[in-house]
């Protein structure tokens, strides 16, 4: 905990799981024993050991984004805070603001407590060792004898032994010490059997030492009363789990004899004290214990069963946690946060920093969604803190955060990641490419053509009609207009966040299976020049996330199932597929005159993985000819005498393989054979020369 | 109602009880869910089960509390999914807690079933002994598949981890299925003893 809001989701969340585990020890008060009454409190002792959001998890509530929304709402930052330890780090720096101020305060309670229970603990320590030392001096018969009851006792019913102080002024019998326990006795008086019995029980089950874990926790929660009330019940129960191992071991008239020793205690005054265990703890307690054992029974054996079953239930999901959830309920119907008001735009944007992507996919998957839906929640889970005032005060305006793709997405289409490229083990690079709606169908779909006039592009689709002024272009007939961005992929803390590079080009591409590879997008460049033709090779590689929903209500009687793209964001998705296409071209760069010579054109090329390892190229194919590993075989004859485009498109090929990583392996070069009229003219090794 | 009869028909609503808590039919009535054999009729069996039997066995009134509880849960569950709701995933601290008092119930249950058959059918040791067995069994598989339900929250999706998890899940609930079924068998042993003890003791 670095600061207040830590310390917050910190005690908030165990006070959480203290309030359930209070109903749950209601529940089961009369029909579980003492031992589990006390065993059940190991939750609440793990949860307060675990740092509080740990693997962006939470314990019944989220408090991690209700203390975020908080402070934003009071500081106005949009960091995250992250609980590293589950208890205080000291400050190293001078305070700055309120916050930073109320830490420092809550650190000095924390020592201030420490303190205190340490000098008690050490002061009695003290006492005790000087007055053990002094008994063993003076060797009194009434010290042996009260030294040999102990022993006898512990003989009879098998339980460990201690060294005895007997401590004259005190009422009650007490174990202290952790590593070196010892009885501390009332001087002068030889105590009961039952009550020895009862104080070795504590030796036996080592409860100074939780007694002192419970007091670190008090040191550490100190202004939280209700987790002090939970410590003062665990500490109760701690008596009350002795009491029932000593009515296990007595019969009869002992157990109504231990009753009235701890009735006799009722009046005893009790202090808690750090690696103690006192019999006397305060005359309302006792009152309960008494209860206790009038209705005392054994429970049958076959209760430690449903004991462990209910405790481990219990812990599983109280310690495991659950995967926050991303407030978007009021932002997927097109709210800004105009319509939903500060509070509600600083707990979405909270629980948007709270629910981050774990993997580079999943935060690119998030970032297509978010460019898909318009969803400025969706971007703040992958946009890094430093992003996310400005996305916050985008989503405080009336028309919401614009993901200034310059169009209106496809959200049915999807997103494709192309060109994935590692940089190191916490950094990628990506393209991002989402299909747009054209105008027509944008305004067909309750759009109208103002909505279609946003679209804006470029002069140098000349291809695309121009409904006015340049504007609201249609791409051609089986054409598909894609917003093109690079974009970077990072991690920020135990965050995944994408970062635009640039800003959106707009393409416009073939409308068949974009995942396959589009000249018009992004790629790896392979290039080598021979017989004055060079050929270029454009290597792509797209990696897809299984985003696919089947309906399984909306069966078609040919068809099967429909299929749909599933628009809600997996932060923590993998690449299920990684698409790879070489696509060829050939472009004569000779005089003209050679031009005639040249009737037919063929090529071969196939991917390396070594350099120095060239493989056997197939025989150029008549006509062509591809297979998923890349090889590509392709010839025809050029239309004209001399005046054939001197640009060829010699077509590609294409393999789909299941992602493993690392996925953006790229062949170091491609091995190609061109073939003049049918003849081969040249050897060539294509070399990659441009990134993207 | 005599003793015999409140024990034969109490001993005969709660194994049909069983069979409404671990069968279920669904049908879809216009994209939503509907349950044919409600988990909130097994436990109105077993509430009423309670009130006959809590003569002959006293701790069987301490469930009373539990199963009403879980049995307006239950009734509130089966309502939610008519309307396409999940009150496990709407109030997952509530389902925890009857989770945890449904676990109890059941292992209370039948342990009062175990001490019955002691009672009433002294010849046959068996019979207590299978009813703590299948009790114990119950309880085991009921923590396992109330664990799993919360391991598979944790297992990325999509992994070979989540798949070995469906089959798992799958398997456990086989074998809880099989169980449900034992301890009916059980059950409506216990009454055909307790039917002829009591014809014996009559005659």
């Amino acid at each position: 905990m670095r600061d207040i809001w830590g310390f917050l989701m910190q005690t908030l969340t165990a006070s959480g799981v203290a309030v359930l585990l209070l109903v749950i020890k209601a529940m089961f008060r009369d029909k579980l024993s003492p031992k589990w009454q006390f065993a059940v409190w190991g939750v609440l002792g793990c949860v307060l050991l675990i740092p509080a959001g740990a693997f962006g998890r939470y314990v019944l509530v989220n408090w991690q984004a209700a203390v975020e929304t908080l402070k934003t709402l009071l500081t106005g930052e949009y960091t995250l805070t992250q609980v590293i330890l589950p208890f205080p780090l000291p400050v190293t720096k001078l305070p700055a603001n309120a916050a930073e101020w109320i830490f420092v305060i809550y650190e000095l309670g924390v020592l201030v407590f420490l303190m205190k229970y340490l000098v008690s603990y050490v002061r009695l320590g003290s006492v005790l060792r000087k007055r053990e030392n002094e008994s063993e001096g003076a060797g009194t018969d009434n010290n042996y004898k009260e030294a040999e009851k102990v022993r006898d006792t512990a003989e009879k019913y098998s339980l460990p032994v201690c060294p005895v102080v007997p401590v004259a002024g005190i009422h009650s019998a007490f174990i202290f010490g952790i590593f070196r326990p010892v009885l501390v006795l009332p001087a002068g008086e030889m105590p009961d059997e039952k009550v020895i019995l009862h104080e070795l029980l504590h030796l036996k089950s080592k409860d100074t030492l939780w007694g002192v874990l419970i007091c670190i926790f008090r040191c550490i929660h100190w202004c939280n009363p209700l987790l002090w009330h939970c410590a003062d019940l665990a500490g109760n129960d701690i008596e009350a789990r002795c009491d029932y191992r000593v009515l296990e071991l007595l019969e009869g008239e002992e157990r109504r004899d231990y009753g009235r020793i701890l009735l006799s205690m009722a009046n005893e005054k009790y202090a808690r004290m750090p690696g103690t265990s006192s019999m006397a703890n305060g005359g309302r307690n006792i009152s309960r214990r008494i209860e206790s054992i009038v209705r005392f029974k054994k429970y049958p054996p076959g209760m430690a069963l449903v004991s462990v079953c209910i405790v481990m239930v219990l812990a599983f999901p109280v310690l495991a946690g659950t995967k926050a959830e991303v407030y978007t309920e009021k932002w997927s119907e097109g709210y800004t946060g105009a319509d939903t008001g500060n509070i509600m735009t600083a707990y979405a944007m909270a629980s948007a920093r709270t629910r981050w992507c774990t993997t580079p996919a999943g935060a690119l998957d998030t970032y297509g969604k978010s460019l898909l839906k318009e969803n400025g929640i969706y971007r703040a889970m992958c946009a890094p803190l430093a992003m996310q005032e400005d996305i916050a005060e985008e989503m405080k305006n009336s028309s919401g955060w614009s993901s200034e793709l310059g169009g209106t997405a496809n959200a049915e289409r999807g997103y494709y990641v192309y060109n994935l490229e590692s940089l190191d083990s916490d950094r990628y690079t990506a393209v991002m490419i989402i299909p747009l709606l054209n105008a027509a169908e944008d305004a067909g779909r309750g759009g109208d053509m103002s909505s279609a006039e946003k679209l804006s592009y470029g002069d140098d689709l000349s291809s695309a009609e121009a409904l006015s002024g340049g504007k609201n272009l249609y791409p051609e007939e089986g054409k598909l207009l894609a917003a093109v961005q690079q974009v970077r992929v990072e991690r920020e803390g135990s965050r995944w966040v994408v970062t635009p590079l640039d800003t959106t080009e707009i393409v416009e591409t073939s409308d068949m299976a974009p995942e396959w590879g589009s000249r018009a997008f992004p790629s790896y460049l392979y290039t080598a020049t021979a017989a004055d033709f060079r050929v270029d090779i454009q290597y792509q590689q797209s990696f897809a996330v299984d985003n696919t929903i089947v309906n399984d209500g909306q069966q078609s009687l040919f068809f099967g199932n429909t299929v749909t793209f599933d628009t809600v964001p997996k932060p923590d998705a993998e690449f299920a597929r990684v698409y790879q296409s070489s696509l060829v071209t050939c472009t004569y760069i000779g005089d003209d005159a050679g031009k005639a010579d040249i009737t037919e054109l063929g090529i071969t090329a196939v991917p390396m993985d070594d350099p120095e390892n060239r493989p056997e190229l197939p025989s150029v194919s008549n006509g062509f000819y591809s297979s998923s590993d890349g090889t590509i075989s392709n010839s025809g004859y050029l239309d004209g005498e001399t005046d054939w485009d001197p640009v060829i498109d010699m077509g590609g090929s294409g393999g789909t393989a299941v992602y493993e990583k690392p996925a953006n392996k790229l062949p170091a070069c491609f091995a190609a054979e061109l073939y003049i009229n049918g003849e081969p003219v040249a050897e060539l090794t294509l070399e990659r020369v441009r990134e993207k | 109602m005599n003793k015999t009869d409140r024990l034969y028909i109490g001993i005969t609503r709660a194994a049909w009880g069983y069979f409404f808590l671990y069968f279920n039919v669904d049908i879809n009535m216009g994209g939503n869910t509907v349950g044919l054999l409600p988990a909130f009729v097994g436990m109105a069996l077993f509430l009423s089960a309670i009130e006959l039997l809590k003569e002959e066995r006293r701790n069987l009134a301490l469930l009373r509390p539990f199963a009403v509880a879980l049995l307006v849960w239950y009734l509130a569950g089966w309502a939610a999914d008519i309307f396409g709701v999940s009150l496990d995933t709407r109030l997952p601290v509530i389902s925890l807690l009857t989770s945890l008092a449904g676990m109890y119930f059941q292992f209370q249950l039948m342990t009062d079933f175990a001490a019955l058959a002691r009672i009433y059918v002294p010849d046959n040791p068996d019979l207590e002994r299978r009813l703590l067995r299948w009790r114990t069994i119950q309880t085991v598989m009921l923590t396992i598949l109330t664990v799993l339900v919360y391991v598979f929250d944790i297992v990325p999706e999509g992994g070979y981890g989540n798949l070995v998890l469906m089959y798992t899940m799958l398997g456990a609930g086989i074998i809880q299925i099989i169980v449900g079924i034992c301890l009916m068998a059980a059950l409506f042993a216990l009454r055909r003893a307790i039917g002829t003890e009591n014809t014996g003791t009559e005659q």
